[in-house]
């Protein structure tokens, strides 16, 4: 099991992961990059949420290089509602991806704002991409309707 | 009411704890939410009363960083859910939710719990 956490207050983000690997790739699951896969099918998570995962894994993805295919499954995923925002699923699956891959440092960091009881989350100087595809997966669920009453 | 904390433990899969609201609608909120995220959920909410004194922490008037550096050291490690010290019997914290009453195990038996209408 892995655990994602950052707190800075009396809540966080905690997520926990679930996360195994095969050399056999899921015709279900959806292609990172070369030869990189992500299986979501067996997590109990709700399918528009599915896009922070996807997202933060192709963030991450252009820091390594594996030479044979690999499927990563997110076999369960578990957090409180309490304990949670959005985001938080796009860095926790990168974190296990640094550390699973042991990738160097991922330069992001994140800061408290108390009144609107939100972190904020910010990308290294020059890191586009993370931004880009971040917002991608905020604006999905945002016309979704899934994150409307957040 | 041992039936109930049983069915409580069941719903909640892995550990034992107990998340409560100050009111129904936050406890609605709060499963509203569960339900937004994942699939598969069978959710009740339960009304609680506690007859006896308990001895919460009270983040909410406590700083952010005294918070955090509270919960850092007793909860939350390695697990979702946090083990504080026996002279506590649980938590209120300010989360999404609104407060969140957060009881210890070793406190269950002085809850009294019923199926809310």
């Amino acid at each position: 099991m892995y655990l994602y956490k950052i707190s800075k207050s009396s809540w966080g983000i905690i997520i926990n992961l679930d996360i195994k690997t095969y050399s056999e790739i899921d015709h279900n699951s959806h292609k990172i990059g070369q030869n990189l896969y992500l299986k979501l099918d067996n997590c109990s998570l709700i399918k528009p949420y599915h896009i922070f995962l996807i997202n933060g894994l192709k963030w991450v993805e252009n820091n390594f290089k594996i030479q044979e295919r690999l499927m990563v499954s997110v076999e369960s995923i578990q957090f409180s509602p309490c304990d949670f925002q959005e985001e938080g699923l796009f860095f926790a699956i990168a974190s296990w991806a640094h550390s699973y891959f042991k990738l160097e440092e991922l330069n992001y960091d994140y800061t408290y704002k108390k009144i609107r009881k939100k972190y904020i989350f910010n990308f290294s100087e020059g890191d586009l991409l993370g931004r880009i595809l971040l917002e991608e997966a905020l604006k999905s669920i945002s016309q979704d309707g899934a994150g409307m009453d957040k | 009411m041992e039936k109930v904390l049983e069915r409580i433990r069941a719903l909640a899969g892995a550990g034992r704890r107990i998340y409560s609201f100050g009111n129904r609608s936050d406890a609605e909120a709060y499963m509203t939410a569960m339900n937004r995220y994942f699939k598969g959920n069978d959710l009740s909410i339960y009304r609680i009363d506690v007859n006896v004194d308990v001895k919460f922490i009270d983040f909410t008037k406590m700083s952010d960083d005294a918070a955090n550096n509270f919960i850092s050291k007793y909860g939350h490690g390695g697990s979702l859910y946090p083990s504080y010290p026996s002279n506590l019997d649980g938590s209120i914290r300010s989360v999404n939710y609104n407060n969140e009453y957060y009881f210890n195990e070793s406190f269950f038996h002085n809850l009294s719990i019923t199926k809310a209408k």
